[in-house]
């Protein structure tokens, strides 16, 4: 029995957000992928009771009474099936949100309370002025610490409960942001624009660097000039 | 306090009952479960039963085995084991005792 269904685009995209949210939601839950299988096969059975003749396109209201059927994921999981419950306290995570290389650096920003940007500063300065060590030490970071994947972790790296309102504030962020991405889905200026936003993070460093060199080319400078004008 | 969250609690207690009574005689599969549990209104979103049979397959209850169906897809048939069985036997009691327990409980309110 072949199952294949015609959706038009405003319907594709719900169906599509409401699969991602529903991996979201289970994502720490034991047999997950049974369950989220289970509801997409009823999702089949339910989109065949609505399809009457063979090439009949699925629209958006369609795809809205399947929705109303089923319910959304965070009105049915319960919080026993869900393992994220406990743990409130905060833990170190590398930020997958906000980074240039690997995300420590706003993980530990985020850990400690001082603000990303600054911490920055503060180790790009640490890197600059004590030959390399801190770049080892990033390194070593970078290879022990976790990057913050499910939404739970994402709470904890902020110190965050985690519970179903504050997942449920995390996933509408983020599908915020999904949906702004599709709708301006140009995966070429995508790319641009992280490329360019690494560029701009170089660009900062190579001036800041630059800016240190000139700072000690002029010093030295100043030191030669005197030198050789004393020698006057 | 939130009534209806109040209520979805006390449904949720007694829906793993309900759908281990379902199987008790007879084996079904999950589109029967779901249209015995709505047409009885102990279900509001389709949506609760998934991972409610997943807990119970994975804590033993329940087996499944998939059947070829003449008008759609294969179907998920659900089956007590015999723990689910036991299990069950022992609900009845609790659920009975407890049935009484607030009848008793009701009662001796609208008596005063």
């Amino acid at each position: 029995m072949e199952l294949s269904f015609i959706l038009d685009e405003s319907a594709f995209n719900l169906l599509q957000q409401y699969l991602e949210k529903l991996k979201i939601t289970f994502s720490n839950t034991q047999g997950k992928e049974e369950i989220i299988e289970d509801i997409e096969n009823r999702i089949a059975e339910l989109l065949r009771e609505i399809k009457k003749h063979a090439d009949q396109v699925i629209v958006l209201s369609n795809i809205n009474s399947v929705i109303d059927t089923l319910g959304q994921p965070e009105d049915f999981i319960s919080e026993d099936d869900d393992q994220r419950f406990i743990r409130p306290e905060k833990k170190l995570f590398r930020n997958p949100e906000d980074r240039y290389i690997s995300g420590i650096i706003s993980g530990l920003g985020s850990y400690s309370g001082i603000e990303t940007i600054w911490m920055r500063i503060i180790w790009l300065i640490l890197a600059v002025f004590s030959l390399g060590v801190p770049i080892i030490v990033y390194i070593i970071m970078w290879a022990f610490i976790s990057e913050a994947k499910t939404t739970a972790e994402k709470l904890q790296m902020k110190g965050e409960p985690v519970n179903i309102s504050t997942i449920e504030r995390k996933i509408k962020e983020k599908f915020g942001e999904v949906s702004e991405k599709i709708k301006n889905t140009d995966y070429n200026s995508m790319t641009n624009t992280i490329k360019n936003k690494s560029k701009t993070f170089f660009f900062v460093l190579i001036n800041f660097l630059g800016k240190v060199f000139k700072l000690i080319g002029v010093m030295i400078g100043i030191q030669f000039h005197k030198k050789s004008w004393k020698n006057l | 306090m939130n009534i209806d969250n109040t209520k979805a609690q006390m449904r949720k207690g007694v829906l793993e009952f309900c759908i281990l009574t379902i199987l008790a005689d007879k084996d079904k599969y999950t589109s029967e479960i779901l249209s015995t549990l709505k047409s009885s209104k102990m279900l509001v979103v389709e949506g609760t039963i998934y991972p409610l049979l997943t807990r119970l397959k994975n804590a033993g209850l329940l087996s499944y085995r998939w059947e070829e169906s003449t008008s759609g897809p294969p179907r998920k048939y659900y089956a007590l084991t015999e723990t689910g069985k036991l299990f069950l036997t022992e609900l009845n009691t609790t659920w009975s005792e407890l049935q009484q327990a607030v009848k008793k409980v009701t009662r001796e309110k609208t008596k005063k």
